[in-house]
């Protein structure tokens, strides 16, 4: 066999594989956005042709039930309010731990916050709902106390990390021209951390968005603080028959993060990652 | 009182130390505390509701291992990490190599195949019911095709099955990214060198390659294990922990008897199993795997 014909099966080979998989994740896809366009009439007759009209009946009633557009303004409210906190919050943290980094009590901070990596959140959940309870700061303070709080876990290590690469002596000059230490940091290393505080913003905005335990945990049954993934799990135990309404629901859902991907998918794809590496 | 310093002045020093406070404060009443609950809590008989509670020494944490239901969930947690892990690691390798081959249209199927990963779990859960208890079904009827006419949901291995499948679905997108990234770390000169050298493709990627990916590896499965291990998300919208409670996993478990079943001690105690399990693996893995690769950056 020539060196061509090889290439060329290499290849070819190749390209099987990936529209293999390409169709596995398209069928998912297809089957969740034709069926939240068909009545269950046509469902019922089968699941992959498309439907005969583009009917957008179902979605028109995912709008109308009861605490949809709640939990589309819950979900945004605390995801937006949480993610600006803590694009701000994060870095300024990992900042001031590593400025003042010999001293015991940065030292403490850093391996104290980075060690809870390792403790799976189910540890904290049950006793959480309850102290949250107890201390009575009404769901949605609770729930963005936490959605703050958490990121730091993952956040000050990633940062502290990249910190470290910024050589001192650029805020050092800084200071020593009077600029005052936080003044130093917004107008000279903030700026420099911008890919990590982009990593950070990513990785949380998802979390935040599709986050479900916690969401459970605190919020439980209260309608009027629910956020879009407790919807949707209602949604499932309510009218469960209701398929194709429970997957225009999804598809709903999903349109933000979907646009942000097409948009933003190299800072997605590299957020992601770099908020991957962790271990 | 002389103290270790940092050659900064104690005035700028102090400047710092408001914004770390608020950090250590909100960390330790909002994490650490419940942490500290959940471990007190797993050496008592408190069932979530009572005024009074006995200590009960580690009861709860034998009970872990004697109790069929919670025992079983220990099984099932273990063989979806194992089955998930085993699966997505070497098929993300795979795609990888194949995906940073300079061929037309590969950075389409990378968009396409990262997709999954900003999807949320549950969503996904949601839909793969519908097709493991509606479609598959409805198409084995109407083509007669008799193994697909019965919901894999239905019975208990298939059950699992269809979790694994889930979460193989989902989990391949993220160390195939990780893993794109590391194989274009490999110097092109050293594979070339060791073409020249008469190495076949096979030896090429195991002795030249495989180091530069060894690091990525531990990051993968580091994640990928403790991801698997508290699986709660699919469990919750795929199969409900049933048929049977095959699938319910320790996430679930311990989400169902601390706010059903009136079992909080015992919910703790699995909890900290958990929290064991995760950091042996990690540690593990990063002994083991860690080893013998090449530290990049």
């Amino acid at each position: 066999m020539s060196r061509k014909t090889k290439k060329r099966l290499l290849d070819a080979g190749t390209y099987a594989c990936l529209i293999f998989w390409f169709l596995c994740i398209a069928l998912v896809l297809y089957v969740t956005v034709v069926n939240s366009l068909k009545t269950q009439a046509e469902s019922s007759i089968s699941f992959l042709t498309l439907p005969e009209s583009f009917n957008i009946q179902n979605y028109i009633e995912v709008f109308h039930r009861n605490g949809f557009v709640t939990a589309v303004v819950n979900t945004t409210f605390f995801t937006l309010i949480s993610v600006a906190v803590v694009m701000v919050f994060v870095p300024a943290v990992s900042y001031a731990v590593n400025q003042t980094f010999p001293l015991k009590t940065s030292k403490f901070t850093l391996y104290y916050i980075t060690a809870a990596m390792f403790v799976p959140f189910q540890i904290v959940a049950l006793p959480l709902s309850m102290f949250m309870k107890a201390l009575g700061l009404g769901n949605r303070v609770s729930i963005i106390i936490i959605f703050i709080t958490y990121p730091l876990i993952q956040g000050v290590y990633l940062c502290n990390g990249y910190i470290k690469t910024i050589p001192r002596e650029l805020a050092e000059s800084a200071y020593v021209e009077g600029a005052g230490t936080w003044k130093t940091f917004f107008s000279v290393v903030y700026p420099i951390m911008k890919p990590m505080t982009a990593t950070i913003v990513i990785t949380n905005f998802l979390w935040m968005w599709n986050e479900f335990l916690i969401s459970l945990m605190i919020l439980g049954a209260d309608k009027d603080t629910q956020t879009l993934p407790l919807f949707i799990y209602s949604f499932k135990g309510q009218y469960s028959i209701e398929y194709n309404l429970l997957f225009a629901a999804i598809v709903l859902s999903s349109i933000p993060l979907t646009v942000m991907y097409v948009f933003l998918q190299k800072y997605i794809v590299a957020g992601l990652a770099g908020g991957a590496v962790k271990g | 009182m002389k103290r270790k310093t940092n050659g900064i002045s104690h005035k700028r020093n102090m400047s710092y130390m408001p914004v770390i406070a608020i950090a250590l404060v909100l960390f330790t009443v909002f994490f650490i505390i419940p942490a500290v609950y959940s471990f007190y809590f797993s050496l008592t008989d408190w069932n979530g509701y009572s005024l009074e509670y006995n200590f009960i020494g580690l009861d709860n944490f034998v009970k872990v291992f004697q109790d069929t239901d919670l025992l079983n969930s220990v099984k099932f947690t273990m063989i979806y990490t194992v089955a998930v892990n085993a699966t997505t690691i070497p098929f993300s390798i795979f795609l990888a190599v194949l995906l940073t081959r300079k061929l037309r249209g590969v950075n389409f199927f990378r968009s396409v195949f990262f997709y999954p990963a900003i999807i949320s779990m549950l969503s996904l859960g949601l839909i793969f019911n519908e097709i493991f208890r509606r479609m598959l079904p409805m198409i084995g009827e109407n083509l007669g095709i008799g193994f697909l006419e019965t919901s894999l949901l239905s019975s208990k291995g298939g059950a699992m099955l269809a979790v694994i499948i889930l979460g193989f679905w989902q989990n391949l997108s993220i160390p195939t990214v990780l893993l794109i990234a590391a194989l274009q770390s490999v110097p092109g000169d050293l594979l070339e060198a060791a073409k020249v050298d008469g190495a076949g493709p096979i030896t090429r990627f195991r002795v030249v390659t495989f180091p530069f990916l060894a690091s990525t590896l531990v990051i993968c499965l580091v994640k990928g294990i403790r991801d698997a291990l508290v699986v709660f998300d699919y469990i919750v919208s795929l199969t409900q922990g049933g048929p049977a409670k095959a699938t319910t996993s320790m996430g679930y478990k311990i989400y169902l008897m601390g706010s059903m079943d009136m079992k909080f001690s015992q919910a703790c105690a699995t909890a900290v199993v958990l929290f064991v399990i995760i950091t042996i693996a990690s540690f593990v893995i990063m002994k083991v795997v860690g080893r013998g690769g090449i530290e990049q950056q």
